[in-house]
């Protein structure tokens, strides 16, 4: 055995030290980079949404896919199952939706002419009225009610001017949707290649750091992602089963808007049953606003205390003041949607961090 | 520490000549009894990498995420001692591996291993091996449980060695009169 030997009359070569020039060439080089890949993403943000519904949807169906390929079946035939069964669990959602939101639209305002909705409305408003008005005479109930009256009025005239724009924008994020489900397709059937070609980019020096960082990256987000897609589902069909039971008009409506809303944590179920418990107390043919009260407290302690420590586990692995704070700098940035991505990309960067700071641990010990 | 071991396996001498990849994976022990189209399979989660003579693959004490096979080229695997020098504790060539006890923990790897020649090497990881367990999870246990097999038989020479080494130390038992 002759072993190579390096001048310093060591085996081991040493690590590469760049010069302050170096370090600073470097760190432009590094920054331009960044703010490149920042213009263009700027520049193509349009695709923003379709590729990270794509990647959120490819990760969940991910171990579907994946069960499926192991029991024999080739990788697009699996993939093709599992779309199928998205598709069909998409059909059944708008079966089921769609007419409730068909009656609602039948009940929009139209300009001129009061709907459904608002002859309710007034008539809630005036039972209000006249009961405040008897129980405390000495208050002026009037003016606050004309007041009432006035800024229904406007927010009656907004929605029906917004109308066409509100529709254009549907129409608008159903082809991002579309879209989205071709990328999740795509990243199913061929993501590991992809990873593969990305981690082959890598100089030989960074390659397995760069793998393990992908590696972390993908299990956060999938073990997210997957546990919040069941830990919902569940808590969709517990809450639609009292909401049924007490008779809530468009149960299911409501049982799914509180289900999608609970994926924000924290803030998540106060959103989903505010929309319940506003139709209640604008629909006489609502159950009363306390019973849903207590559904929808019974339906968030169950989810709290049972469903998520058992199906989440420890996938989050995050302190929850980081999550409450992220919520709300996301909220800040992106609305809902901010408050729905912020958690990933906190474990993404958390993963980053972790893969990065190990490195330096390590290289300082060797 | 077992990482360094790896010389212990030869490659058969019937397989000895250039060869594709396939042949290449054939002569490896954690693949054996696999047939071709299992192969083929676990081919495509490899990733290929090239490397120039006095490169190095790996430091000693960074994370290992997984194992090499040497498709080409040569490799020592050098080891710091505790008064700070350095000894190859083995070299390596076509077709042997190291590094496959980073497939089951990504630890620390216990040694460094340099690039004595242009050398292509194949990388298995553990992600790879997972994703293997996950969509083929008949092929992924045969290369756990060869791993495994592996494991046990090296546990076995360095015991083996170590008894060697304190028997050679122990001074020799007078003998009674």
């Amino acid at each position: 055995m002759t072993p190579a030997v390096f001048p310093a009359g060591t085996l081991i070569p040493p690590r590469q030290e760049l010069t302050l020039a170096g370090k600073v060439v470097r760190a432009i080089v590094v920054l331009a980079g960044l703010g490149l890949g920042l213009g263009v993403a700027w520049v193509l943000r349009f695709l923003a949404l379709p590729v990270v519904l794509g990647f959120l949807l490819s990760y969940v169906l991910g171990p579907l896919a994946d069960r499926l390929e192991n029991r024999g079946l080739s990788r697009s035939a699996a993939v093709s199952i599992c779309f199928g069964l998205v598709l069909g669990a998409v059909a059944l959602l708008v079966a089921g939706v769609v007419p409730s939101i068909e009656s609602w639209l039948m009940e929009a305002p139209k300009e001129g002419e009061q709907s459904v909705f608002e002859l309710q409305l007034e008539r809630r408003i005036g039972q209000w009225q006249g009961s405040l008005t008897t129980s405390y005479p000495a208050v002026n109930w009037t003016a606050a009610f004309e007041k009432l009256r006035s800024l229904l009025q406007h927010q009656r005239r907004t929605l029906v001017e917004g109308l066409p724009a509100m529709a254009l924008d549907v129409l608008s994020h159903a082809g991002s949707v579309a879209l989205g489900f071709v990328v999740a397709f795509f990243v199913l059937l061929d993501g590991s290649v992809m990873k593969k070609a990305v981690v082959a980019l890598m100089p030989n020096r960074h390659f397995e750091n760069a793998l393990l960082m992908l590696h972390r990256i993908d299990r956060q987000i999938s073990s997210y992602l997957i546990g919040t897609a069941v830990e919902n589902l569940l808590v969709t069909i517990i809450v639609a089963l009292p909401l049924l039971l007490l008779g809530m008009p468009n149960a299911f409506l409501f049982a799914v808007l509180f289900g999608a809303a609970n994926v924000i944590p924290f803030v998540g179920p106060f959103i989903g049953a505010s929309a319940g418990l506003l139709f209640s107390l604008l629909d006489p043919a609502a159950p009363s606003m306390v019973s849903l009260i207590i559904v929808y407290v019974v339906v968030h302690l169950v989810d709290a205390m049972l469903i998520s420590p058992l199906v989440m586990g420890k996938s989050l692995d995050m302190h929850p003041l980081t999550v409450i704070v992220g919520i709300a700098v996301g909220g800040t940035l992106g609305g809902v949607v901010g408050m729905l991505v912020i958690i990933p990309l906190i474990a993404v960067g958390k993963a980053i961090a972790t893969t990065i700071a190990e490195g330096l641990r390590n290289a300082a010990a060797a | 520490m077992l990482e360094t071991e790896v010389a212990l396996w030869r490659p058969p001498a019937a397989v000895q000549v250039a060869g594709d990849e396939l042949a290449t994976l054939r002569a490896i022990p954690l693949f054996r009894d696999l047939k071709d189209a299992e192969l083929k399979r676990l081919a495509k989660l490899l990733h290929e990498r090239h490397y120039e003579p006095g490169e190095v693959v790996f430091r000693e004490g960074q994370t290992g995420a997984g194992m090499y096979i040497i498709k080409q080229g040569a490799v020592d695997i050098v080891l710091r001692m505790a008064d700070g020098g350095e000894q190859a504790v083995v070299s390596l060539g076509d077709r042997q591996f190291f590094g496959e006890l980073a497939l089951l923990e990504s630890s620390p790897r216990t040694a460094t291993c340099v690039v004595r020649k242009p050398s292509v090497l194949l990388g298995l990881f553990q992600p790879d091996l997972e994703q293997l367990l996950d969509r083929d999870s008949k092929l992924g246990a045969r290369v756990v449980w060869n791993l495994a097999r592996m494991t046990g038989l090296r546990l076995r020479e360095l015991s083996d060695l170590m008894r060697a080494r304190a028997a050679a130390a122990t001074p020799a038992a007078p003998v009674p009169k």
